[in-house]
């Protein structure tokens, strides 16, 4: 598939707030048929049922059964936890230990992709009973031009 | 929410700078109406009281209740300490605790924002006797055309 960026709009800025997911179960979302969108940042907040092995976040940006981008978080998740994860820009890899588990990485720039094309998360170890309370995605969105 | 950039006038650099909140209160931070902003740089000067606790400094952007991204620093400032906190874009993340007190760290780029949405902090473990001394903004800001 090729994208042609001259054919498009300039881009518009949106926010979308989403969650909670149904328990164990990971979220899928995908751009609006003829639009092409680059994420500026993602936030994920994940609470782990309490049993079970060690989880590992991460999200995926790819077709249906393919994995383009993997945004993997290093680090674990134990069982009986709510972890924030967020992706931006620019902003390197740390985690903060004490107190509250926030993990803060780095979203590639310059990825744009297209429906039917997915953002989705791909916990590894995922249990029946975990939840992932909120997800919330900001993108730069491109309209492809529609011939009336 | 869907914001149109190419209705947006081109980008005003604007500074504001605070003074002390009160005591045990939160930056709440929002942009005038009709305006677009993306952080360039913030610096938070924050003292804790006597009580012994872990406070964790935690900037976030996102509407009221909803942390659309957080940007924690990872080091904890202990009771009866001054820290002064910076954020910039394309900044790593370090922390110089051999003189002074103050922790650096990076900014999302191409986060906009917009009214009502806001930059706060979430300080954790934040105590009734410590307070933000100031904190300092530089930002773009773009404006809606306004209908005359």
């Amino acid at each position: 598939m090729i994208n042609h960026p001259r054919q498009l709009t300039r881009p518009h800025y949106v926010r979308e707030a989403n969650g909670p997911v149904g328990a164990g179960a990971n979220f899928v979302w995908t751009p609006p048929i003829r639009t092409h969108v680059e994420l500026v940042s993602l936030a994920v907040t994940f609470t782990t049922f309490n049993g079970g092995a060690t989880r590992g976040m991460r999200c995926v940006i790819g077709g249906a059964a393919a994995e383009d981008f993997n945004l993997q978080v290093p680090t674990i998740q134990a069982v009986g936890q709510t972890h924030n994860y967020y992706w931006g820009r620019g902003i390197g890899s740390y985690w903060t230990t004490l107190a509250y588990d926030y993990w803060l990485g780095t979203l590639p720039k310059g990825l744009l992709f297209a429906f039917p094309t997915q953002l989705r998360s791909e916990i590894i170890s995922l249990n029946a009973l975990d939840v992932i309370d909120n997800w919330t995605i900001r993108y730069r969105l491109w309209q492809d031009p529609v011939i009336l | 929410m869907i914001h149109h950039p190419r209705e947006l006038d081109r980008p005003h650099l604007v500074r504001e700078g605070f003074g002390a909140l009160g005591a045990g209160a939160d930056i709440a931070w929002t942009p005038d109406v009709r305006t677009h902003v993306e952080l360039l740089s913030l610096r938070i000067a924050f003292t804790t009281d006597a009580t012994v606790a872990n406070r964790l400094m935690v900037p976030i952007i996102g509407p009221v209740g909803n942390d659309d991204f957080a940007f924690p620093c990872p080091v904890a400032q202990i009771a009866t300490r001054s820290y002064e906190y910076y954020w910039g874009r394309d900044v790593g993340c370090f922390w110089t605790a051999n003189f002074a007190n103050y922790w650096e760290g990076p900014l999302p780029s191409g986060l906009l924002f917009s009214y009502p949405e806001q930059l706060r902090t979430g300080i954790v473990n934040i105590q009734a006797g410590d307070q933000i001394t100031g904190y300092t903004i530089r930002y773009q800001l773009w404006q809606d055309p306004v209908a005359l």
